[in-house]
């Protein structure tokens, strides 16, 4: 990590301990924010905030590994959520993760060569009747098709080059 | 899940006996002074109880109705009638069994377990993740006795579902890790291990090893460092022994003293 990275992370750090109370029920939201701020949270980070609130290392590790919104290796720009929930699955799910990999070129976990989209699976977001969902940050696509999958995704494409 | 907090004591049935649980004890600790066998894999009596094993299952029985809870957690309301063994009791620690000698088919704590309520091939397969036969159960017994007796809470868990695992923070070398091997002294599974080399601890699964320190009298490795700084925190111990393995502690102690009374005589 270069000096200047490593400067930048300690005042992003900073920023977000000082919003919370320095003690152990504040972990998530620390967690939330920082994986906000980050795009993911390195080991330096998550050091950082066990001395910071008073956690031991090995349960900010728990926390951060359990949770599907935490990620511990950086994400792309945008977060593709597919979501693998029982009405969803139904609906094709497979369907959709298929297509998502004909144009990203990546299954769950795995982030496009071009850094833009990070594809993660999720269990119902709980919006059934809209089956199949996936989620683009945190916009919801509902209803699914081939079609309007190209369009939702050309629609964040579009938003970076802007 | 507690029965009464009033700190009264709680008189129940215990399989038809009429039995009285110390103020806010549980089943399993009644049980065991009365000598009635209940099953448990994840409870120890120097740790707080967790109920991850669900062995130690028991049924309360309140007029018609009746449920199955954890006797390592559950503590008994007055007038409780609780069985221990009984048909419905048998059929879910032999599930529980199945699905632990699914997982772990080579730890023989739980082939034994499950030979007494006769399962020989569980009927399911391990995870794709558990595929390679862990010995671990997820207990909890390390990460307890880690964090309730050691203090130092190590050791702790990654993932969730499936992919939950026992380890250290990132999985590797942690500073946490005083290399006592309470952990592994504790796992009934014989899932965590340790290995003396070369001058240092090597806790095997946990991927950390830490410095030994060599007896000054005879020399042998006996303990770490951060074990004996653990020990002079917790106990008042002459400096001159600290660093003396417990075999050399007795006749070295007496060298001290002697050492002392001659140094320094008593007037
Ligand atoms: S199953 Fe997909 S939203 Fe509920
Ligand atoms: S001993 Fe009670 S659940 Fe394991």
């Amino acid at each position: 990590m270069s000096e200047q990275t490593a400067t930048c992370m300690d005042t992003i750090l900073d920023e977000v301990l000082g919003r919370y109370p320095a003690r152990p029920s504040s972990l998530i939201a620390v967690l939330q924010d920082l994986q906000e701020a980050l795009n993911f949270l390195p080991p330096v980070a998550l050091n950082r905030v066990a001395s910071a609130l008073h956690v031991p290392r090995s349960q900010v590790y728990h926390v951060a590994t359990f949770y599907k919104a935490f990620s511990l290796t950086p994400r792309g720009k945008h977060l593709v959520s597919i979501c693998r929930g029982t009405a969803c699955h139904v609906q094709g799910d497979e369907k959709v993760a298929d297509m998502l990999h004909a144009e990203l070129g990546i299954r769950d976990g795995e982030t496009s060569a071009d850094g833009e989209f990070t594809l993660q699976s999720v269990r119902c977001l709980g919006c059934c009747s809209l089956a199949p969902v996936i989620m683009i940050d945190r916009e919801v696509f509902g209803n699914l098709t081939a079609a309007a999958l190209r369009r939702a995704l050309a629609q964040y494409r579009d938003d970076m080059t802007s | 899940m507690s029965g009464t907090t009033t700190g009264e004591k709680v008189t129940f049935t215990l399989n038809g006996r009429q039995v009285t649980a110390e103020p806010g004890e549980t089943v399993l600790s009644v049980a065991r002074r009365l000598d009635v066998h209940i099953p448990t894999l994840c409870f120890h009596e120097s740790v707080s109880s967790y109920g991850a094993c669900r062995l130690c299952l028991v049924e309360v029985f309140w007029g018609k109705r009746s449920k199955l809870v954890t006797s390592c957690l559950y503590i008994p309301y007055p007038d409780d009638r609780i069985e221990t063994d009984n048909a419905r009791i048998h059929g879910v620690r032999k599930l529980v069994l199945e699905l632990l000698l699914a997982r772990s088919p080579h730890v023989e704590a739980i082939r034994e377990l499950a030979r007494e309520y006769c399962v020989e091939v569980p009927r399911f397969r391990p995870s794709a993740v558990t595929a390679d036969a862990t010995r671990c159960v997820l207990c909890d017994l390390c990460v307890r006795v880690c964090a309730e007796v050691v203090g130092q809470s190590a050791i702790g868990y990654a993932g969730r579902g499936s992919e939950r695992v026992i380890t250290v923070p990132f999985g590797e070398q942690a500073e946490e890790c005083i290399g006592c091997g309470a952990c592994v002294f504790i796992c009934p599974t014989q899932a965590l291990s340790y290995e003396d080399i070369a001058g240092q601890r090597l806790m095997k699964e946990l991927n950390t090893s830490v410095p030994l320190v060599a007896c000054r009298v005879c020399g042998e490795h006996f303990a770490t460092e951060k074990q004996l700084a653990k020990l002079r925190e917790r106990i008042t111990m002459p400096d001159e022994l600290v660093d003396v393995c417990p075999r050399c502690r007795g006749t070295e102690f007496t060298r001290v003293l002697d050492e002392a009374l001659v140094t320094k005589p008593r007037v």
